[in-house]
């Protein structure tokens, strides 16, 4: 048991977080090691995965596929500034035409603002002619809808005479029914 | 020296521990290999910055964090994958080894994923996976250095609870 005293002294620093760095790898060698002791195999598993997680290394061919795509990097700077330039010459071609819509949208402006301006006057004359024949002519449909609500009135008021009438014919026409029921029976 | 030879000597040489910082975020090995790539063409492509950082290799992690973070979120993987585990385990690995390593990190990668909390976990694998110091720890992660202590040790003898409690069911069973 002497044997594993300064281990188990370890793992009680360990268990702590109180070991260092080196204490640790001393740990890590200690369980991944052939000999463990029964007692302390429970704990394997936890410094088998650190050891496991360490050695996790990149692929062998990992530095010279890299080296060689950084030695081919002045030629990927090339094609980058050559499909700069192409970018460049877009962002120009852009910027023109941008230049004539702003042209445009000023010079149909100016066009709106004259029309508008010589043909708002005659406009307006239309619009007040139009105004004055629309007072007479709402006037005149005002009447006539009065007119309209007053005949459609005298119209319900008599069909409701009607049908009272005709509800009175029929409760007699009901009663007649019955005497006549009663009289076969 | 040039260029090329202050990156063979001073950055290339960070690959293995870039590789398992981007295994442990991406959980996919074949993937935190493609971030290492991506990573040190970014960082020889801006080789006329390097003067502008003080800690370049600090500079060279940080990049390596950030793109296996932005990698994980564009495809929704959960870190506790068993999956990715498994593929951490198959990477670079014969069979024969890959049987054993697979049982291992997966048992502990299980218990830290199910049983510790978020910060317990990352303290614990940032000390017994990534290898770093407790200051470099505390700075890390923005707390003082007692803190990681604590942190570690509640997380390790948590572990420490399960694996007891694992073997003495086994032992049962048997």
């Amino acid at each position: 048991m002497k044997k594993y005293q300064h281990i188990e002294q370890l793992l009680d620093k360990y268990w702590e977080g109180e070991t260092t760095l080196a204490e640790d790898k001393t740990l890590q060698k200690f369980f991944t090691s052939e000999t463990i002791p029964v007692e302390l195999q429970t704990f394997q598993s936890l410094f088998q995965a650190k050891s496991d997680i360490q050695r996790q290394s990149l692929s062998d061919d990992f530095d010279s596929n890299l080296l060689a795509m950084l030695d081919t990097s002045p030629k990927v700077v090339q094609m980058a500034t050559t499909s700069e330039n192409i970018v460049n010459t877009q962002n120009i071609q852009a910027a023109e035409l941008q230049k004539w819509r702003w042209i445009a949208g000023i010079a149909a402006s100016v066009a709106l603002f004259l029309a508008v301006y010589i043909v708002m006057p005659r406009t307006e004359t239309i619009e007040i002619a139009k105004s004055e024949l629309n007072e007479k002519d709402h006037k005149e449909a005002l009447k006539s809808y009065e007119q309209t609500k007053m005949a459609l009135m005298f119209v319900s008021a008599k069909m409701n005479q009607g049908a009272q009438t005709a509800a009175k014919g029929l409760s007699k026409v009901k009663n007649l029914n019955q005497i006549i029921n009663q009289t076969e029976q | 020296m040039n260029p090329l030879e202050h990156f063979k000597t001073q950055i290339l040489p960070m690959k293995d521990k870039l590789f398992r910082v981007s295994c442990r975020i991406t959980n996919d090995a074949s993937e935190a290999e493609d971030v290492v790539q991506e990573v040190f063409i970014k960082v020889w492509d801006l080789r006329n910055e390097w003067s502008k950082y003080n800690n370049l290799q600090g500079w060279v992690m940080q990049l390596i964090k950030n793109k296996s973070i932005d990698k994980t979120r564009s495809k929704h993987r959960k870190t506790t994958s068993l999956d990715g585990v498994y593929n951490m385990a198959q990477h670079g690995n014969s069979p024969e080894q890959t049987a054993v390593l697979s049982d291992s990190m997966r048992q502990i990668k299980t218990l830290m994923s199910d049983l510790l909390p978020e910060k317990q976990r990352l303290i614990m694998e940032l000390r017994d996976f990534d290898e770093m110091t407790y200051q470099e720890i505390a700075a890390e992660l923005v707390i003082p250095i007692n803190h990681v202590k604590v942190n570690l040790s509640r997380a390790r003898k948590t572990i420490r609870e399960a694996l007891i409690e694992t073997e003495n069911f086994l032992s049962r069973e048997n």
